[in-house]
Formats: structure tokens, sequence, C-alpha cells
């Protein structure tokens, strides 16, 4: 059987187990046989608290993968990210103006943290997110220079960067709420974020999967896949949009979570090879089972307390790359 | 007939190209020889749009630009200069996104795509390496495959910089081949050597020099221009015709 049949195998096979093992894992610890009667039941804790943490690590994982694989062929970089083009920087500031705007900050925090599933600060982490993009390919003077494009959203990315931190610094609380949600947090998605995140998935997996294609002919270089009759510009532009929604609905409703974009592609890309037919669903998949793990780490690592998830995809995302360079200076 | 009148082509304030005519037929094979930077590559890119240039092209005697992007990709294929490989995938994923032009994004797989797979990969001799990654190919497998993949769209004028790059002596024997066939077969080539030597099968040489047409015609009438060209270079009259070869400083 070819390798990457097994590879979907593996996947699909993971992803109902991790979501599970989710399911299971927390302050009260559930059997298999109590998870499944309450879902049945539709029991608070499993239901309306553990269901939706879980179906949205597993978008966002997804969205991230998936922004991450198809940034990474646009770019035809292996350690692009999703984050490339500014969408990180963009949203913590959209985040920290939404604090300024309310002014108030106990009440905002307590907002933000967003119980009643308030969607004043993820529609300005959102439009942050989408702001920097913009405003790195108005920089770069289009989609059409790929190293451009790179330079520009770095430098988008350290001017809102230092904006942010201005607007931090202004006061102790405003550091703790920005501060947090740069950390990327999986505890306040409930069932309003579950939906949102389906929506961003549901429209960026297919139109992202429908334009694999594009992605493996610019592997053989820009010049020659317009000469393969592709209408480069347009498509860059289709992709980069794509790309930067899934990114920015992740990034609204779960703050800023390393390495799931960078890392899932990567080995995904060493194991079933870089037809990006192949990576973009699987890079998807395989991003959904590593935030679902992640998160239900980060939620016993420390019981009774719980790390950020972000924290956690870092501490795993360094030792993998560590592994990658051993395995490099070790073939040569 | 692919046609270019007046071309010209400007890097910034650097002129690229300059007035440059050139016309080849179905059938015919025209080589491009020229000193580093008297835009030969440049040549390329404007005749295959992908440069903007001041001047007409035109295909069939209609303008360039009147085609859509695929109908240009089905008419037209470019082998790059030292084209990037691709990491993680197979040769025959590569030469199939050949068949792109005829696919369009979201067309299926046809027979027809299959055919003109197996007609790529039968004429470059790399078969053998269909299921083979990339960069796991030695520099003259790769060119190989990055020719397979320009044939499979079966355009009707292939554009090719530099094609025997990478190659040893036999493959380069074999490659020049391969040319003359598709030629006689009635493709249109137009083919960019470093080596002089390489263009002894085509049917003209086009001279370059600081971007415009210094002299046209056969090999064997151009070698004089072509020692102007290159100072460092020698010729030797042989039994088989004139060969241009590096001297090392004694002429």
């Amino acid at each position: 059987m070819p390798k990457r049949t097994w590879v979907w195998l593996g996947l699909f096979a993971l992803l109902p187990l991790a979501l599970l093992l989710g399911l299971s894992v927390g302050a009260v610890p559930l059997g298999l046989s109590q998870v499944l009667a309450g879902l049945a039941e539709r029991a608070p804790v499993v239901y309306e608290i553990r269901l939706p943490r879980v179906l949205g690590a597993a978008l966002v994982g997804a969205a991230l993968g998936l922004s991450g694989a198809a940034y990474q062929g646009l770019f035809k970089n292996p350690l692009a990210d999703p984050y490339l083009m500014g969408t990180a920087s963009g949203a913590a500031f959209g985040v920290a103006v939404a604090l300024l705007l309310e002014g108030d900050l106990s009440p905002a925090y307590a907002h933000w943290i967003g119980a009643d599933g308030g969607l004043f600060v993820p529609a300005f982490a959102f439009v942050g997110a989408l702001f920097a993009v913009t405003l790195a390919v108005v920089l770069a003077g289009g989609v059409g220079r790929t190293r451009e494009l790179i330079l520009a959203g770095v430098v988008v990315g350290s001017v809102l960067t230092g904006l942010t931190t201005y607007l931090m610094l202004r006061d102790a609380d405003r550091v703790r709420a920005v501060f947090a949600y740069t950390l990327g947090n999986l505890a306040f998605v409930g069932w309003p974020e579950v939906q949102r995140l389906s929506l961003y998935l549901a429209v960026s997996l297919p139109v992202l999967w429908g334009m694999a294609r594009v992605l493996n002919a610019v592997q053989l270089g820009e010049g020659v896949a317009r000469t393969l009759g592709l209408p480069l510009d347009l498509l860059k532009f289709a992709l980069i949009a794509t790309a930067t929604l899934a990114t920015a609905g992740a990034v609204a409703e779960a703050g800023i979570i390393g390495f799931v974009g960078l890392v899932v592609p990567h080995a995904l890309r060493r194991i079933g090879g870089g037809d990006y037919r192949f990576l973009l669903p699987a890079s998807a998949l395989g991003g959904a089972v590593l935030l679902v793990l992640a998160d239900t780490l980060a939620r016993v690592l420390v019981r009774p307390a719980e790390l950020p998830v972000g924290v956690v995809t870092t501490l795993l995302g360094g030792p993998f790359f560590l592994y990658l360079l051993w395995r490099m200076r070790a073939s040569g | 007939m692919l046609r270019a009148s007046g071309l010209a082509v400007r890097y910034g304030r650097r002129a690229a190209l300059s007035g440059v005519d050139l016309a080849v037929g179905p059938g015919e094979w025209v080589a491009l020889l020229g000193p580093n930077g008297s835009g030969k590559s440049t040549l390329l890119f404007a005749l295959l749009g992908l440069v903007p240039h001041w001047g007409r092209v035109e295909l069939f005697g209609r303008p360039l630009a009147a085609y859509t992007s695929w109908e240009r990709g089905r008419l037209l294929a470019y082998l790059p200069q030292n084209g990037p490989v691709p990491e993680g995938m197979r040769v025959r994923e590569v030469v199939a996104l050949g068949r792109l032009p005829h696919q369009g994004l979201f067309g299926r797989w046809r027979g027809e795509d299959e055919e003109a797979l197996g007609f790529a990969l039968r004429a470059t001799e790399t078969e053998g390496l269909a299921d083979r990654f990339l960069e796991t190919l030695s520099g003259g497998e790769r060119q190989r495959v990055a020719l397979a993949r320009a044939l499979a769209a079966r355009p009707r004028f292939l554009l090719l910089d530099e094609p025997t790059n990478h190659l040893d002596l036999d493959h380069q024997a074999r490659l020049l081949g391969l040319l003359r066939r598709l030629a006689d077969e009635g493709v249109g080539v137009i083919s960019v050597f470093h080596d002089p030597n390489h263009a002894r099968a085509a049917d003209r040489v086009v001279l370059l020099e600081a971007g415009r047409v210094r002299a046209e015609g056969p090999l064997r009438a151009l070698v004089d221009e072509i020692l102007a060209l290159y100072p460092g270079a020698e010729a030797w009259e042989t039994p088989r015709g004139p060969v241009v070869l590096p001297g090392w400083g004694r002429r």
C-alpha cells in the first residue's frame, strides 16, 4: 500500500481517538462509557464544556495546518508558517486596540475571556489580522513578487508588535490580557466559537484544496507556472486571501498558537511527499489531531491549573526541530 | 509562426533587449547564442509574455496578448535555466504538471494526458525514473525530467534555456538528436546555448550582443562573428566542419 494511504488511515484513526481522550480528561476524569453517556444525554460537563473545546481545538488546528501548508507551498519555503504575513501581530494589535476602546479594563477582561461568547475582542483580532496582511500586500506592491511579500510581512509584523507593546505598557491589566492572548488559549471556546470556526474552515478547506495543482505548479518556479497557463497573480491573491481567512479566524478565536502550522505540513511532507493534493487536506487533519492532543496535555500537565496551549505546542515544536536538525546532520 | 518585431525590454534603466526581430516557423530550430548578459534568456521571457516589453509578439498571426493564458500554455512550452527542485515530488507528478494547460484547474486526467505523459517520459528516457523523488536524481536526470515536463504539453513551440546544462556528452548528443527529431516532426524550437557547438544541429543561429541581433544564419557562416564576440575562443577546422573551443591565451 502506498505511504500516503497509510498516512490517511493513521490520521483518520487518530482523530476520533484524540477527541475521545480530550473528552475524558479534565478536572473530573471520565471513563469512555461516561463520555459516551454524557454525549448522549447532553450532560453539561461533556456537552457544554469539553465537547466545544475539543472540537474548537480540532478546527483551530486544522485551520493552522491547512494555511501553514498553503503558505509553505506559495512561498516555496518549508519554514513558512501561517503567521508569516503578519496575521499574528495584526491580531494581537487588534486585541490591544479592543481593550483600549473598552476603557474600563476589568469588565473588558471579563468580556474578553468570553464566558458570554462575546464577539467584541475576536472581531478586533480578526480585523487586525486581515488589516496586517492587506497592509503587507499593499506595501509589497501586489502579490506578484514573493520575496517582497515576505519582507513586507516581516516589516508589518514588527511595527504592529511595537505598537502593541506600546499600548500594553499603558497599564498592567492590559499587559496581562494581551499577553495571555498572545500565548494562545482554547479554554474559552464554546459553541458560538465552534460555529464560527467551522464556517471559516468550510470556506477555506475546499478553496485551498481546489488550488492544490496551482501550488504544485508553483514549485517548478513562478515563470514555469505562468507558462503552464495559470493566471498566477489572481490565483496567488486568492490563495493568500483564503489562507489568511483561515488563520485570522483561528487566531481570533484561540489566540496565537505557534508551531502547529509549521511542524505539521513539514512532517507530513517528509512522510508522504510534497504533492499538495495530499499535503493540504492531510495537514488540516494532522493539525487537528496535534492540537487536540496538545490541548489535552495543556489541561493535565499542571493540574489543577492549566497551561495555555500555545506554551505546549511551542515546547513540543522546539524538540521536533532539534530532531530534524539532528536528522539533517546525520544524513550529511 | 512565432514572430517578434521591434522587441525591447528594460530592467530598470538597463536595456536588456532593443529592437530585436525574430521569426520561427513550425518545424524550424533556431539557436540563440551570445555572451553572458546579451539578452538570450530575456528574449525567451519576452516571447513567453513573462516580462513587460515593447514591440510586437505574434503567434500564428495573432498578438500573443490576444490568447488566454491557457491557450498560450498549450502552444508554447518553456524549460527554464536552473529551475527549482520541488521537495517530495515524484518524477511522474512533475511531468504530469505539463498537462495543466490542457486540463485547466479542475479538469480530470484523461487518456490523452496519459499518452502525452508516456511520450514525454519515453522521449527523454526517464520512464525508469517515473516513481523516483526528484531530490534523489542527479543533475542530468533532473534536467531530462524538466524537459519531459515541457514536452508533456505537446506544444507547437518549445522555448529552452540552456537545455544541455548538467548533461554529460552522451546525453547532450541524445538531447540534440531529440530536438532535431521534434523539429522535423513540425515543432518550432528556440534554444539558448552557451556552447556554440551545440547549435550545429539547428537550422539557424541568431547571435545576440548587448540586447541586439548581431548576426543571423547557419552556424558555419557565423564562425568569424562568434570569434569576434567571444575573444577567448578559437576555431578549429575539422573534417565535419568548424568547432569553436575555449583557448587559453595563445591566440
